[in-house]
């Protein structure tokens, strides 16, 4: 069921309900662009998540090629303000409040207790409004930075992941660290962070997601005061990152691990301009992998008594997002050619229509106890949210899509992105030579 | 101030707390403690069968949950029980052994979605209680022992994931400082277990071991969701009772006059790895653990603490500085990712918070701030089952009389003074830095 209520400077508000998970969501869209989704339930505390489509991939900017980790250095200075770190603000309301920069998105998370929900909501529309950029604190958030990227250059996952887009994407902006590197740091001042926040923290770009006990009329009328009454004038389309084009090759990288890990890469291109289809191909993919290489397939039986994979490692990962679409399989082995090639065999196997059309009742069970199971806690519901709402999708629209899948839906992605695909490879590990090949 | 009795005394008819109703079974052998709630969508059951951390059986124990994670005398392959699982509408269960304190558990989950989610009745906590209950008593043993195949691939598993583990440079680093720190006590012990005693075990040795567990001490079977108490004792009633009789389980730490280590070891890292020990005495039964509490969050809980705006906002020593607090044991752990040149820099700055906790106390404001957060995150536990479960466990094995509501009171109560008196007790026992260079090392003092 689904109400519209649009009227004047009010927000388009609609609110659907799902009568088999018990769940409803309320949706509000204001001229300037803002979106609220508000799933109201009971609970203890309030999970709000505020998310701006600005990333590590919106580069060009009108008149300025903003520095590698422009985005991610914009979310580290953006809690000190004039009159002080907004992060004791946050502490003095009992609230828990982190930050994250992606490819194409810089979210803030706030979990708070419901009688803080207002003055957090309140702290959130500074933290992403203001701008403040004193030379000396930017002198040295540059430092942090640089001692964060050292963390990370020996933690395997995000090494892995990294030689992985690399393999796929060769050098273009996506196999770029986030946070940059040494070097763009340099290039980054105050002036660069004023720039990137005036053309990148538009209200056309900012979208917020409230899960647990709220005010259905009060919280987002708050919103509404907070973020719905800026103009936006700036045009969002002249900052939209390129479309990364898959071109796959091997790369090889060291590190001081105990074995190695494998990432097979498979890309394609995104179909970002019709948002249903790639919410689409994301789950369907997940249930074809289920499928080949999931932990109820003979391939996963077989090569886990052989010791091929393991059950810590082994899996599978899915990225879709407006400039790039691909998914990673594999996991730690102590034979990577072997594995890659075991994988690729399965993976293009002429018998898979068959295995998909045999095993499709199994995976709708297990998919549908993972679906349920997304709407149990807030965090989960948030997440749920925000995977559909980012693709333009209601989240309910998701839901349906489950429960409308067929065997013919998984043989058709099988068939488009994965059959005939030239696969990627990237290894991770001891005694291997850092070397890249096509 | 705390310690006073907060859960109702044991009897044979049970006892309430805030978040669970218990009753024992098997004569007290094993206790069901139920979380009834509409909140969720699913159901979950949780067995926990501990004992105290001892060198060759840790190692023994994390060998056969992997075995109880491989099949069943009812689906005995890996792909049958998968299979089995999915088709409950992808419930999940898993074997492992997990670390509480000076603790190993051996814990069986299972969780599957409740009746009013699913087509049609299906009862599939019923089926859950009887697959943990299978993978325990009726493991897969075709002639009467563990298959032998199986114990060599998970044996080899096992060696993987460890090294996996300590290929992770800050599990390394925490784990070296715990095996230093604790040298004589059961705290240095990993619940995963340790490579080197991996070889000595074999298919009747780990059967002889299972039987041996399960017939020790007290089990713990939480079962949480939309589910009341007799139904649940019904669910605990296909777990066979254990012979033996019920012993009390007990570990203390050690007083240590000996002055603070500083321990310096080598290996592959992009970044030093530093992990600080100190001992508190105070631990969760304790009547100052709620002041322990805030002046973990007041020293280096989280971006407000008092390390991280020092060490990192001011100095840009490091990205990462925090605190956090072992509850079973009273330890107090400070983690940061330095270089090693800074090594003292940092240590400093700890010794002097820590110094002006202890000599002037929190201020009023830290003091409220730090009372907020843990309250949120208090009171928010009612709504995570898995924080309810862990609570609740760790008060048992630390027998402290304390429950969560009864924790939140305390901490409304906690005075500057209380913090600056819990500040005075905290000594440092072990610095530990994984420090990055050629050579490794295996235990170089400096």
């Amino acid at each position: 069921m689904s109400t519209e209520v649009g009227h004047g400077q009010q927000p388009d508000s609609s609110e659907r309900t799902h009568a088999m998970l018990g769940e409803r969501i309320c949706h509000h869209r204001w001229q300037n662009g803002v979106q609220l989704w508000a799933c109201p339930r009971p609970g203890r505390s309030v999970s709000m998540h505020l998310s701006v489509a600005a990333g590590a991939l919106h580069r060009q900017i009108p008149g300025i090629e903003l520095p590698a980790g422009t985005a991610h250095f914009l979310e580290h200075r953006l809690f000190e303000k004039q009159d002080g770190d907004l992060s004791a603000r946050f502490a003095a309301l009992g609230a828990d409040i982190d930050a994250e920069t992606g490819y194409t998105h810089t979210s803030f998370t706030c979990t708070v207790q419901p009688d803080a929900v207002d003055p957090s909501l309140r702290l959130m529309a500074r933290l992403v409004q203001e701008s403040y950029f004193p030379t000396e604190a930017v002198e040295r958030e540059r430092e942090i930075i640089q001692r964060e990227i050292e963390l990370y250059e020996d933690h395997l996952e995000w090494v892995a992941f990294h030689a992985a887009t690399r393999a796929l994407y060769a050098n273009q902006p996506i196999v770029e660290d986030i946070a940059g590197t040494t070097q763009t740091l340099c290039s980054i001042d105050a002036e660069t962070l004023n720039q990137a926040h005036t053309h990148l923290y538009g209200p056309d770009r900012i979208q917020l997601i409230i899960v647990g006990p709220v005010d259905n009329k009060q919280t987002p009328d708050l919103v509404g005061e907070l973020f719905g009454s800026t103009a936006s004038c700036l045009n969002t389309n002249l900052t939209r990152p390129e479309p990364a084009k898959v071109v796959p090759r091997r790369i090889e990288t060291s590190l001081a691990v105990s074995r190695p890990r494998l990432w097979l890469g498979l890309g394609a291109a995104s179909p970002w301009d019709k948002p249903h289809q790639a919410m689409q191909r994301e789950l369907h993919l997940e249930w074809v992998l289920d499928i080949l290489l999931g932990g109820a397939s003979p391939f996963f039986s077989q090569h886990y008594e052989s010791a091929l994979i393991d059950a810590e490692s082994f899996g599978s990962e899915i990225y879709v997002d407006e400039p790039f679409s691909f998914c990673l399989i594999g996991g730690d082995t102590d034979d990577p050619q072997r594995l890659g090639e075991t994988l690729l065999a399965t993976l293009i196997d002429s018998q898979t229509p068959d295995q998909i059309r045999a095993d499709v009742d199994r995976a709708r069970r297990r998919a549908y106890g993972e679906l349920v199971s997304s709407f149990e806690d807030d965090d989960s519901v948030r997440e749920f949210i925000e995977t559909a709402a980012l693709r333009s999708c209601h989240p309910f629209d998701l839901v349906d899509l489950y429960l409308e899948t067929d065997a013919e839906d998984l043989i058709a992605t099988w068939d488009l992105t994965i059959r005939d695909r030239e696969a990627a490879w990237a290894v991770v590990g001891p005694h291997v030579e850092n070397r890249s090949g096509d | 101030m705390a310690g006073a009795q907060s859960v109702r005394p044991h009897s044979q008819e049970g006892e309430q707390t805030s978040d669970f109703q218990s009753r024992p079974l098997h004569d007290g052998r094993l206790w069901v403690h139920v979380h009834s709630s509409k909140r969720y969508k699913s159901s979950t059951l949780d067995l926990f069968l501990p004992t105290v951390l001892q060198p060759h059986r840790a190692t023994g124990l994390a060998l056969i949950s992997r075995l109880l994670e491989r099949g069943t005398q009812s689906y005995p392959s890996l792909q049958q029980l998968n299979r089995h699982t999915d088709l409950l509408y992808g419930a999940h269960y898993f074997a492992a052994t997990q670390r509480h304190g000076a603790f190993q558990t051996l814990r069986l989950h299972f969780s599957a979605l409740d009746d009013r989610y699913l087509p049609r009745s299906e009862a599939l906590l019923h089926k859950g209680a009887r697959l943990l209950s299978d993978a325990l008593h009726r493991p897969h043993a075709p002639t009467g022992v563990f298959d032998p195949d199986w114990v060599e691939q998970e044996k080899t598993g096992l060696l993987n994931t460890l090294a996996a583990s300590l290929a992770d440079r800050s599990n390394r680093a925490q784990r070296r400082c715990l095996q230093i720190m604790c040298a004589s006590e059961p705290y240095r012990l990993s619940a995963d277990g340790e490579e080197v005693e991996i070889k000595a075990f074999d298919e009747r040795t780990l059967t002889a071991l299972l039987r041996d567990h399960l017939e020790q001490g007290v089990g713990h079977l939480y079962v949480c969701g939309d589910i009341d108490v007799d139904r649940a004792c019904k669910l605990g009633e296909q777990f066979p009772p254990r012979s033996d009789v019920a012993r009390k389980l007990c570990v203390g730490t050690e007083h240590t006059d000996r002055p603070a280590r500083q321990v310096v070891e080598f290996g592959e890292a992009s970044q030093g790895r530093l992990i600080v020990g100190h001992r508190s005495g105070i631990h969760l039964a304790h009547g100052d653990y709620p002041a322990l509490l805030l002046l973990n969050l007041i020293l280096g809980g989280d971006i407000y603490g008092r390390l991280y705006r020092r060490v990192r906002e001011q100095e840009g020593l490091c990205y990462h500085i925090a605190s956090y607090v072992e509850p079973m044991a009273g330890f107090l752990f400070v983690e940061a990712g330095i270089e090693a040149i800074h090594l003292q820099r940092v240590l400093n700055h700890i010794v002097d918070e820590l110094h002006t906790l202890a000599s002037q106390g929190p201020t009023s404001e830290e003091l409220d701030n730090a009372r907020r957060i843990s309250l949120h995150r208090l009171e928010g536990a009612a709504d995570h089952r898995d924080a309810l479960i862990h609570f609740d466990l760790l008060r048992r094995l630390a027998a402290a009389p304390v429950d969560r509501l009864r924790l939140v009171e305390e901490v409304r109560q906690v005075r500057v003074e209380s913090v600056r008196d819990v500040a005075r007790h905290i000594v440092r026992d072990t610095a530990y830095l994984l420090a990055p260079g050629l050579t490794e090392s295996a235990g170089g003092g400096v």
